[in-house]
């Protein structure tokens, strides 16, 4: 985890309000967003698909690989709601920036397009925070919530950015566990941000 | 309707990637076409969320629902883990 993705976004952001954009450029960036979410997820399933050691994990691991992730969304979601209630935050836009799980990309792209530019802003800091602390404060989730624990809260990120720090806090027996649980949340995502937009 | 379309896509990616027909070239560069792309993403999201000056003006409040919401996601996931998995 560097810090290109902020410094992309805020030179994104810098471009956007210094006006240098011409405004028949800022009409297409839409389109543009669009297509490239769609690569984006074809290339994630590709990633996916080509990983034959990922699918005889999933199915050796049982129930189990199912239950951690599905607890971590169901988790992420009544956290969010429940913020949202008392931050007066719509109930919408909190769910789904909730189950969101820490992959602050696809989250912002499709918050984006369901509930325009401000639930993106809250979906790119809340998500990119949530990668922030699992990688830094790994231990203290470990110890107040469990090995499981910590593997709910890494979310969508157990699976690549925060896999080393789960490994080195959690123990090399949870790294399976953590993978699979963060690669189900990941494909769940484009299928579960707008189903909690249109259900809440 | 978007959303069938990147479900789609997925699916296609997902199947793609299984019937390891795959060239090298393409699987051996996939995690830099990643990146590649998010970063794309971010620019692009950057720029549009720069012409909406309600939003910036308002980043202060809207960053402190987003820190909230963060700290509901964590303890909401840790919590329900730590109730239902507790001897796991």
């Amino acid at each position: 985890m560097s810090f290109m993705p902020v410094i992309l976004l805020c030179i994104g952001i810098f471009l956007g309000v210094s006006g240098i954009i011409p405004p028949k450029f800022l009409q297409g960036t839409d389109n543009l967003i669009k297509g490239l979410v769609i690569l984006l997820c074809f290339v994630i399933g590709m990633d996916m698909g080509k990983d034959q050691m990922l699918w005889k994990n999933i199915r050796s691991m049982g129930r189990r690989a199912f239950l951690i992730p599905v607890i971590s969304l169901t988790g992420s979601i009544l956290g969010g709601i429940t913020v949202g209630i008392i931050a007066g935050i719509p109930l919408a836009i909190a769910s789904a920036a909730s189950v969101g799980s820490g992959y602050y990309s696809l989250t912002t792209v499709l918050l984006k397009q369901l509930a325009g530019p401000e639930a993106a802003t809250i979906g790119f800091i809340s998500n990119l925070l949530r990668e922030l602390l699992v990688m830094t404060t790994m231990p203290i989730f470990v110890k107040y919530f469990g090995r499981n624990g910590a593997v709910c809260i890494a979310g969508a990120t157990a699976m690549d950015t925060s896999l080393p720090f789960i490994v080195r806090s959690a123990g090399k027996q949870m790294a399976l566990a953590a993978f699979v649980s963060g690669v189900l949340i990941t494909v769940a995502m484009p299928i579960l941000i707008p189903l909690c937009y249109r259900l809440f | 309707m978007d959303i069938l379309i990147f479900m789609a896509f997925l699916a296609l990616g997902i199947t793609m990637g299984r019937s390891g027909r795959l060239p090298r070239l393409i699987t051996d560069s996939l995690d830099m076409t990643l990146m590649v792309v998010i970063y794309g993403i971010l620019l692009f999201v950057g720029i549009e969320v720069g012409t909406y000056r309600d939003v910036l003006s308002n980043l202060g409040v809207i960053g402190l629902k987003a820190v909230f919401l963060t700290f509901g996601t964590i303890l909401g996931s840790g919590s329900l883990c730590l109730l239902l998995l507790r001897g796991e």
